[in-house]
């Protein structure tokens, strides 16, 4: 049973996990690129969290770390992948963006993964199994055609899948106002398509829309969507952009309000532990 | 019996071996049955199995790789192969880095198939062979079936389980659909006979019924449509100039097999004619000739020996005549060879 101690700790991993990569990307331990989630934990960890990691499948995509191990929890093999070796997330030749391992699939070409979501989705209805796909993307997905296709096949054919779209306001450094024309809920809307309004910060809200919307899915066909407002807190990759992304001023970094939910002296011990456990990850990278 | 009868044989044949095939795609559903008429009584006869979609093709593909991930395999029909184009991202970009990446994600195969050509007036977007976007990607089997092996066969070869290779695209040429298969009789009458390679999915071997270990003038290299008009061509430089040829005919096209390659070594000829409706740059032909100079060591082969034949690199227009004109034919080969002698 999940507990918010838990959820927090989930969290934290994924943040210290998030936040080693700088160093080790500037010590030359890891090579190429990546895009990191600081500031989207939450949400990863929220529509992941009642999901069978071993029967159901998550969709990513370039931003995809936080997904990957909020489901999976195989940090060993994600580092592994960052460095390129063989026992790595995708045998070392993925990469940080294209994790492909058996329930768990992503890849950098936004619009795509969409369509490869509704196809596994399409798949477990066929074979009237009880599984379902949660798909990340971006804002920044909903520029590509394939994206609105994907959604009228989801929708067409009643697929169990639910949409998670997580909206950072800014895609690489072109902000949201500037790149997207109407209203995101209006366009999922348009196919049919139940969309749920929730932000990044509001970790209980998350939970409770997580777990019912999985519930549902689950138990009647049809796809549905979250439309999450949250806050991008590093840059797009490396540091090649602007760092202060903080584009919806009235949502809280999600460990903010996680402290608020937890005792104090709780809260540091899973702090600690957490960066306890990437820790020791990151030493093997200096042996 | 009609190529497009076959066509059609072959896939009833895919769905009615397991009710975890599936085929896909625009307009399939009976009364209609397809654009060119391929899936005809199909969805009637399995109607779980024949699944509409709307004019989305990426998205499509899309859908039908991520089916595979559950053991299904799935038959993508792409109503005109002009639309290649169009997949090429889904194809390029997720199915073949699926495949390099992780081979397991992929636990069905996929099966895209496609008309193929031009020569029906149907313009410059309905009528193009664009298989050259796939060339070169070892993991994207092109397959291009013929008039002279019956499309059931092969596709029963294709659809078996002893057949590993999980993307495949195949070419049927749309000018062949209403054209019954050419028997054993057919070529005997234009003076050549018939073997048939048994390696991979098949070599048709064509040759001079005088000629079949001597030195021939010509060795023709083709695939789908193309067999008619170098058939035409080779009869036709017979007849008129008794210059012999020898025609090799693969179905699979992409990526070369060594095979082919070695029966080009083992024959003996003047010339290497290389016959493709696909533009000549960036060519089928260019694929063969990079394969061959890797080779070539160990032959007598010069480059001069080696004639690459395609349509102009003009628009294919939708006027028949201008058509005609930009499009390879038996004519322009026998005009290209006949004077080379």
């Amino acid at each position: 049973m999940f507990s918010v101690e838990k959820f927090a700790e989930k969290v934290f991993k994924i943040r210290f996990f998030e936040e080693s990569l700088e160093n080790l990307f500037q010590d030359q331990k890891i090579f190429g690129t990546f895009h990191r989630c600081i500031g989207q934990e939450a949400v990863a960890v929220a529509f992941t969290l009642n999901l069978d990691n071993e029967k159901d499948f998550v969709v990513s995509n370039h931003r995809n770390h936080g997904h990957y191990l909020a489901f999976k929890e195989k940090y060993q093999s994600l580092y592994d992948e960052l460095r390129g070796k063989d026992n790595g997330v995708s045998f070392g030749n993925g990469g940080s963006q294209v994790l492909m391992q058996n329930n768990f699939f992503s890849n950098g070409i936004l619009g795509t993964t969409i369509s490869i979501a509704t196809g596994i989705a399409m798949g477990f209805k066929l074979k009237k199994l009880n599984n379902m796909v949660v798909c990340f993307l971006g804002d920044g997905a909903l520029g590509p055609g394939i994206t609105y296709e994907s959604f009228n096949l989801a929708s067409l054919y009643k697929l169990p899948i639910l949409f998670v779209i997580e909206n950072n306001g800014i895609a690489q450094t072109t902000l949201l106002k500037d790149s997207l024309a109407g209203d995101i809920n209006k366009r999922l809307d348009a196919f049919g398509i139940k969309i749920h309004d929730t932000v990044g910060d509001d970790i209980d809200g998350m939970i409770k829309l997580g777990y019912n919307l999985i519930s549902e899915i689950k138990s009647q066909n049809g796809p549905q969507a979250v439309h999450v407002k949250l806050n991008r807190l590093c840059a797009h990759s490396k540091g090649d952009d602007f760092n202060n992304n903080k584009i919806f001023n009235k949502i809280n970094d999600p460990i903010d309000n996680l402290e608020k939910k937890i005792d104090k002296k709780t809260f540091n011990q899973i702090r600690e532990k957490s960066k306890k456990f990437i820790d020791n990850f990151v030493k093997s990278f200096y042996k | 019996m009609k190529f497009l009868d076959r066509v059609n044989h072959g896939l009833d044949y895919f769905l009615s071996k397991d009710i975890n095939n599936f085929i896909i795609g625009e307009d399939l559903l009976d009364p209609y049955g397809g654009a060119f008429k391929a899936t005809k009584n199909l969805s009637k006869k399995y109607p779980s199995q024949i699944i509409g979609t709307p004019i989305s093709e990426s998205s499509f593909v899309g859908l039908a790789i991520g089916m595979t991930f559950s053991k299904n395999n799935v038959v993508v029909e792409i109503m005109f192969s002009d639309f290649l184009a169009i997949i090429s991202d889904m194809l390029i970009n997720t199915a073949s880095k699926i495949n390099l990446i992780n081979n397991d994600l992929m636990q069905g195969k996929l099966f895209i198939r496609t008309p193929n050509g031009g020569r029906r007036g149907y313009g410059p977007i309905h009528s193009q062979s664009l298989e050259k976007i796939f060339f070169g990607f070892s993991e994207i089997k092109l397959i291009s079936l013929n008039r002279a092996v019956d499309p059931y066969e092969t596709y029963k070869k294709i659809f078996s389980d002893q057949y590993k290779s999980k993307i495949n695209l195949i070419l049927e040429t749309k000018i062949d659909y209403p054209k019954k298969m050419i028997t054993d009789q057919d070529f005997e009458k234009n003076g050549f006979k018939k073997n048939f390679i048994e390696i991979g999915l098949g070599i048709t071997e064509l040759y001079n019924q005088e000629t079949k270990n001597d030195k021939s003038d010509f060795l023709f290299l083709c695939y789908g449509g193309m067999l008619e008009e170098t058939l035409n061509a080779a009869t036709k430089l017979f007849i008129e100039e008794e210059l012999t040829s020898k025609i090799l005919l693969p179905h699979q096209i992409n990526p070369i097999e060594d095979q082919l390659i070695n029966e080009i070594h083992s024959n003996k000829f003047d010339k290497l004619i290389v016959v493709e409706e696909n533009t000549v740059d960036n060519s089928w032909g260019s694929l063969i000739l990079s394969k061959l100079l890797k080779t070539q060591k160990n032959t007598n082969l010069s480059l001069d020996d080696i004639i690459l034949l395609g349509s102009s690199t003009e628009l294919i227009s939708a006027n028949i005549e201008k058509e005609n004109n930009n499009l390879i034919n038996s004519e322009k080969i026998f005009e290209s060879l006949v004077n080379l002698k």
